[in-house]
């Protein structure tokens, strides 16, 4: 970490040529906000001196204008859309006015202008409240509007940090009224979690959450982030399992090294470096889902790498139990997707009859899988007194790969199809789940 | 003219601490009266007729009350104002008074029956902006059960009139059998209760005894704001979002100098008054539909959703949420039902800002707070009512002219929020009572995603003084209005990004 501002600016604005605003470099430098805007000037005035033009600064200046607009006037911004059908001008009623009294509505402005441009500004303004630069460039911005990227990496590369703690510190209006109504550890985190990574998220580990304890959630989620690469990799193999026990069998299989090396990372590099090295290896799997990380996450990786210090011995079983919620969760899916049948069943972690039965002869030829299994069919029949009553039965089909996807075979392995498809392990598997209600 | 300290900030820096400013606290009580009924118990099979019903049935006593005393003993020519129950017992050239709703007949007036018995299944014609018939064959009509009375005469063109508004008309009946007014009444401005009069109220009910009172009194802080913004428009697009970061900044504390940092103190909640989704509504046309090949892919299609607003919304929210609470109202355009009143978006929405909803179930008010459109509560005391907007859109395609502040305050004065639904403006089949009449006068009436920022104060007859707020689209003005919970002034602070270029 660069804590020199100097250092800092210049290695971000002068060499890799990126626009620093106030705000980043305060998050970047944990300092006030107010001391970043400082460091802007202070870097601006040496490299002005040093080198004229070899950076440009924003100014935002804050205000009262000089020319107060007449509001209250009429509402009508010209609005030139040719959607509507203008009838032909009305005359102008002689509505009684009631008296809206035309006094001047105090007003503020606050404005963003490029160094070039602080005086046209300035002159705008009656009386000037304060003046600050806003943001330094490598060169004269062309698109102010470029302006925003500071703020959106930040929401991004800071979004771990809690904003309850920090923000004094980035000098943010504190406010001791503020109530999280369900900032409670166990609820809210494992639900962000699945939406943050849905893609390297195949089983439905925010399922576990529900049920698992803080202690075995824990590992799984930092594990999501952590080796969201290798899962990646992995699970796609596990895929093409199309019967649903025998792809929890494989994904057992990959996943256990998985768990093991997890286990191991954070206990080599431990505490504070961990954190960073889980957040950047999340952020570059996740791409283009940058924004979706949440300072919760974070949390909870900080969270992890704690107890992880002082549990690495527990962490064997704590591996175990997760591989169990896993398996447990499948089950669950399989459920949910094929019969509708209650999830109470998810508690036992032996397979029931009904799940086992599928299994058998599953056989490859020629490239494409064929096989029987079981389904629930619904039956409509006509009762005595003449009401139609919908019965689920179990019955027997067989089935083929490349089988057009027939009713029954949308109905039970809709997930496994439709996720080979996209390309997109598991992600269906959550989709369907709350697709079904 | 710049103050002294303006450029405090155009120094080195130096070893000066700032100190960490409090926010003062919101004290916040809003009433559910928008909600809708949950799941199975919300039903749409209901006539609207019975909308028509229930309003004249309540706002009927309280215009027949203004009536009675303007027109009780009345004598014009020697002949005294008979008054008549029905709108069918007016007899010819008898004087007479009768209250009824307004219904306007009008020719551009979307009319589903016209539609259905012509057999125009073609693509609707752009919305008009206007209902108003240039060559003049609106008519205005006064009805209630019994039957219709075809109303003429000045009063009409002095008093605005939209479907749907209760009014008391004197007149008599011409040869023509039109209904000749002389005068007409609306049930004007309700009961407006005291400042603080709901919360000592709930705060006596709950346990009678001085110490918690001694509490609520504490939240009395002075000095308080409210900060209202309308229209964010958020679409998602890199390019347009610098004002937005500006308005956080501001809100947050951090941008500006040390003197408006404390002002921003001040400000103790946001509310956001509709549309703050750009195109959140994903209706598409018909045709775009049908060209779309059914897609192979079972459940979910990321491809036909953008969750790109939602999530920069979410950000936004986020990131103003640690440090003031918000109320948030869906508008037009926002991911909620499009019928009114609009119930609140749902937070799964906001991941991120989630946090600060309060638990599903729980009575207390979430910090962020996202509410009904329209929607009411109390704040500092002051009785507050707002919408997205659409009510009042709707009444402007009846009316003559853009004057948004004078249909705001007939709004009120007609006691009725939504006068227009359900005829133009789609809303759920109310059936046991018109939720859009306005029993309690607020004390601030805003209207989100208005064209122009517009204000005023209006009173009614017992005294009641109302503050007017035509709330504008951020998006297309950067202006964020401030309204003082000490004296209910407004101010305005716009955000711009200066490009001459």
């Amino acid at each position: 970490m660069i804590s020199d501002p100097k250092n800092y600016l210049a290695a971000t604005v002068l060499n890799d040529g990126k626009v620093v605003s106030y705000r980043l470099l305060s998050r970047e430098l944990k300092v006030h906000s107010n001391v970043a805007k400082k460091m802007l000037y202070d870097f601006h005035q040496r490299q002005t001196s040093k080198k004229p033009g070899s950076v440009h600064a924003t100014y935002l200046v804050d205000g009262i204008p000089t020319i107060t607009k007449a509001h209250s006037t009429n509402g009508q911004t010209g609005d030139g859309e040719d959607a509507y059908m203008q009838n032909s001008p009305v005359m102008s009623s002689s509505l009684p006015q009631e008296e809206t009294e035309e006094y001047t509505i105090p007003s503020k402005s606050i404005m963003l202008a490029r160094e070039e441009d602080l005086q046209a500004v300035k002159s705008k303004f009656a009386r000037i409240r304060s003046v600050h630069i806003y943001s330094l460039g490598p060169s004269f911005v062309q698109n102010l509007q470029i302006l925003s990227e500071c703020n959106s990496s930040i929401s991004s590369n800071h979004a771990h940090e809690d904003p309850l703690v920090v923000g004094k510190q980035y000098g943010v209006i504190q406010n001791s009224g503020r109530r999280t109504g369900r900032r409670t550890p166990a609820l809210p985190m494992p639900i962000m979690k699945s939406k943050d990574t849905p893609k390297h998220q195949p089983q439905g580990s925010s399922k576990s959450t529900f049920k698992a304890t803080e202690s075995s959630d824990r590992p799984s989620s930092a594990e999501n982030s952590g080796r969201a690469t290798s899962q990646n990799e992995s699970k796609p193999a596990s895929k093409p399992a199309l019967v649903k026990q025998e792809q929890s069998d494989i994904s057992k299989s990959f996943s256990k090294p998985n768990a093991r090396m997890n286990k191991e990372k954070p206990n080599s590099s431990p505490t504070v470096s961990s954190a960073p090295v889980a957040e950047q290896a999340g952020t570059r799997a996740t791409g283009e889902d940058e924004p979706m990380k949440d300072s919760s996450e974070g949390e909870q990786e900080a969270e992890f790498t704690e107890t992880n210090k002082q549990n690495a011995i527990r962490s064997k079983s704590q591996s175990e139990r997760t591989q169990e919620l896993r398996k447990m969760m499948d089950e669950s899916d399989e459920e949910m997707e094929g019969t509708g049948e209650e999830l109470s069943q998810n508690s036992e972690p032996i397979p029931t009859p009904k799940e086992a039965s599928p299994q058998p002869a599953v056989t490859v030829s020629g490239g494409r899988r064929r096989g029987r299994r079981k389904v629930m069919k619904k039956k409509t029949i006509k009762d005595e007194e003449g009401y139609l009553v919908t019965k689920e039965e179990p019955a027997w089909e067989s089935f083929s790969e490349d089988e057009p996807a027939t009713k029954e075979r949308t109905a039970a392995s809709s997930m496994a199809k439709g996720k080979k498809a996209g390309g997109k392990p598991g992600q269906g598997n959550i989709m369907s789940f709350f697709g079904k209600k | 003219m710049e103050d002294d300290d303006a450029d405090a900030f155009l120094r080195p820096p130096s070893d000066e601490k700032y100190s960490v400013i409090e926010r003062t606290p919101s004290s916040y009580n809003p009433l559910h009266s928008f909600d809708l009924a949950k799941g199975d118990q919300k039903h749409y099979q209901q006539q609207y007729g019975d909308m028509y019903f229930l309003r004249l049935a309540k706002l009927k006593p309280a215009v027949e009350e203004l009536a009675e005393e303007a027109w009780g003993d009345l004598e014009i020519a020697g002949e005294s104002v008979r008054r008549v129950d029905r709108v069918l017992d007016v007899r010819q050239g008898e004087l007479c008074w009768v209250a009824g709703t307004v219904y306007m007949d009008m020719p551009l007036k979307p009319n589903i029956l016209d539609d259905i018995s012509k057999d125009h299944w073609i693509a609707a014609p752009p919305p008009r902006e206007k209902y108003i018939s240039p060559s003049g064959q609106d008519q205005t009509m006064l009805e209630d059960e019994s039957g219709r009375l075809r109303l003429i005469g000045t009063p009409l063109q002095m008093n605005m009139l939209v479907t749907g508004c209760i009014i008391a008309a004197m007149g008599t009946e011409n040869a023509n059998g039109d209904f000749e007014i002389i005068d007409m009444k609306v049930p004007d401005l309700p009961r407006q209760p005291q400042r603080w009069e709901r919360d000592e109220g709930s705060v006596a009910l709950a346990n009678g005894d001085g110490k918690s009172k001694l509490k609520e009194h504490k939240e009395r802080r002075e000095g308080s704001k409210v900060a209202l913004v309308s229209g964010l428009c958020i679409n998602g697009d890199e390019g347009d979002t610098l004002t937005l970061d500006l308005l956080m900044e501001y809100l947050t504390g951090e941008a500006c100098g040390q003197a408006t940092q404390q002002d921003v103190g001040k400000i103790s909640r946001l509310i956001i008054a509709g549309n703050s989704i750009a195109e959140g509504n994903p209706l598409h046309p018909r045709a775009e539909l049908l060209d779309k090949k059914p897609s192979k892919k079972y459940g979910y299609d990321s491809a036909a959703y953008n969750p790109a607003p939602t999530i920069r919304f979410d950000d936004f929210m986020a990131t103003l949420l640690p440090s003031i609470p918000i109320t948030l109202l869906p508008g037009e355009g926002d991911p909620a039902n499009v019928s009114l009143p609009q119930q609140p978006m749902h937070p799964a929405l906001f991941p991120r800002s989630r946090n600060y909803a309060s638990e599903p179930g729980s009575a207390e008010p979430g910090w962020l707070d996202s509410v009904t459109n329209p929607w009411e509560a109390d704040i500092d005391g002051w009785r507050i009512m707002g919408n997205g907007g659409q009510p009042l859109d709707d009444v402007f395609k009846y009316v003559e002219g853009n004057e948004r502040l004078d249909m705001m305050e007939n709004l009120l004065r007609w006691r009725c929020g939504a006068p227009t639904a359900p005829d133009t403006l789609w809303c759920y089949p109310f059936q046991d009572k018109d939720q859009f009449v306005i029993e309690e006068c607020p004390h601030v009436y805003f209207v989100g995603s208005q064209p122009a920022f517009e204000t005023a104060v209006i009173e009614g007859p017992t005294g009641q003084t109302v503050r007017l707020i035509a709330v504008p689209k951020f998006k297309e003005t950067g202006e964020l209005v401030l309204l003082d919970m000490d004296t209910l002034e407004v101010e305005i602070v716009k955000f711009e990004v200066f490009n001459d270029k």
